[in-house]
């Protein structure tokens, strides 16, 4: 069942039931339904047909539920973008998608960080979806008297693909906008409901472990479940966190744009495996070859990249997913991960190229050459840090340079750190030297 | 006090406009914990996800006012 038929059954059996809570408003499972068939007539008529995209920005709020779920009543595919893209990037995907033709099982293109230093278009089909979701109901045990605090980007996979379990099962899901509010986020424990789960990326529980421990600890009868993923969480953390919430449920999970949820492990075991990402859910295969690579295959997998045929083959090939994920199985069969080949780089669960933002950089009129890294926060982990080599030896605006990139960046691609350099690393055939950075970092 | 931490904050935080009244719309999470990280080294006070309120980072000025606060006490 996908998604709208699941909303549209829990419309009719339990019609007064929340299903989405942001700050002050609600929305019931009946009144959801109402909205989302009504915005899928208005889309319809502004034009919306079916199999085409309907390109827009994600805002963290019920609005956008409606929207998501009216562009797939429409039989249409839905094109969420980050909340404040750019003109400029929501113009180039526009065009992108909409130069395209799309079988009729795609549902949905989530952009996504790619190796060229160009977002690139993942196109998931019904099936991925509803099989993602199975996943998390499954291995995650969603259940319908669960209240979900999303706080994470809506147009995110990890995000995005915790709304479907929720709203299939017939729970209620909570939007928050980021964990920022820290407030808001313990109130929503004040809620009328006995068991409470969310997904925090690492830094996100960092965040919490050292700003609000206390508080952390004084809602844990609540908390059925966290998961985290997306990032590396430590063991430190890990143990951490299972003190403060002795009886919760606490996941890390293996996740991504191209290859859905498929794997996960239970971490409050006493052992806090750091990396260790369990075993494969259920409709998914976890194979690691010899040489360390993670191969994915089974239902949660894309169909491919929008416009990218030779990136697509490069990735997917018979149905499997060659990721970028390094790993390994234990004696017990359990999957670790130990690190990622490639120059992407994970600030906070999301994917940068550092290329995409040296790109942007270069056209800052007193760049003459520049270079991004990772760099360590003491809270929050990696950041982003750029090195620049300003023309004639001219003092860096930090301010303007990082405001130029603000205007043409999402805003996790922004550098935190900015550091003027007399040069900067290149191999022999003139190439950045990224390895030379990732050895200093 | 107020020139200090516009400052310090400006220098950490370059992409965010610290001269707006509307502080707390414009910060992301990694900008809050950077801004208690930075005050509360700066200060020796002790800040906490409690003291994260839109009131408090209204603007520069509820900032001085919230480390003030903390100095008083």
């Amino acid at each position: 069942m996908t998604l709208e038929e699941s909303i549209h059954a829990h419309s009719v059996t339990t019609p007064d039931k929340t299903a989405v809570i942001c700050g002050d408003s609600s929305i019931t499972y009946s009144r959801l339904w109402e909205s989302i068939v009504g915005r899928a007539a208005a889309l319809q008529a502004e034009g919306l047909e079916p199999d085409r995209p309907y390109v827009y920005r994600a805002s963290q709020d019920i609005d956008f539920v409606i929207t998501y779920c009216a562009v797939h009543y429409a039989k249409a595919i839905a094109v969420p973008l980050e909340h404040k893209a750019s003109e400029e990037s929501f113009r180039a995907v526009k065009a992108e998608v909409e130069s395209c033709t799309f079988s009729d099982d795609i549902v949905d293109i989530l952009y996504t960080t790619g190796t060229t230093g160009k977002s690139k278009g993942v196109m998931l089909s019904e099936t991925a979806l509803v099989s993602c979701a199975d996943n998390f109901i499954c291995d995650l045990h969603f259940s319908p008297d669960l209240l979900f605090i999303i706080s994470g980007p809506l147009n995110h996979i990890a995000s995005l693909f915790k709304m479907h379990p929720v709203l299939t099962v017939g729970g209620t899901v909570c939007i928050l906008d980021g964990l920022k509010d820290m407030n808001a986020f313990f109130d929503v424990f004040s809620l009328p409901y006995s068991k409470v789960a969310t997904f925090l990326v690492p830094a996100s529980i960092r965040l919490l472990l050292q700003f609000s421990y206390d508080r952390l600890c004084s809602v844990a009868d609540k908390v059925d479940f966290i998961e985290t993923g997306a990032a590396p969480i430590t063991s430190h953390d890990m143990e951490l966190l299972s003190k403060a919430l002795p009886h919760s449920r606490l996941y890390n999970t293996l996740g991504g744009t191209e290859i859905g949820a498929v794997c996960t492990y239970d971490f409050n075991d006493g052992k806090y495996m750091e990396g260790c990402i369990g075993r494969p859910m259920k409709n998914s295969t976890v194979e690691v070859t010899p040489e360390g690579n993670i191969i994915v295959s089974g239902l949660t997998v894309m169909s491919g990249y929008v416009a990218d045929e030779e990136s697509t083959r490069k990735v997917l090939k018979n149905g499997k997913i060659y990721s970028a994920d390094l790993g390994y199985v234990d004696e017990a069969g359990l999957i670790h991960l130990k690190g990622r080949q490639g120059d992407v780089i994970n600030v906070g669960g999301f994917k940068v190229d550092p290329v995409e933002v040296e790109n942007a950089a270069s056209s800052f009129a007193a760049v003459e050459d520049c270079i991004c890294i990772a760099d360590t926060h003491p809270v929050v982990g990696t950041v982003l840090k750029l090195l620049v080599v300003t023309k004639d030896d001219a003092e860096l605006d930090r301010q303007a340079l990082a405001r130029h990139l603000k205007s043409r960046l999402d805003p996790h691609k922004v550098p935190l750190y900015y550091e003027k350099v007399s040069s900067v690393m290149r191999t022999y055939n003139g190439k950045l030297d990224r390895k030379y950075y990732r050895k200093q970092n | 006090m107020r020139q200090h931490i516009l400052s310090l904050l400006s220098d950490a935080l370059p992409t965010v406009d610290f001269s707006s009244d509307f502080l707390f719309s414009e910060l992301d999470s990694l900008s809050i914990v950077n801004i208690l990280m930075i005050l509360s080294d700066e200060y020796g006070i002790k800040l906490d996800s409690s003291d994260v309120t839109p009131r408090n980072f209204k603007s520069i000025d509820s900032l001085v006012s919230l480390v003030e606060s903390k100095l008083n006490r």
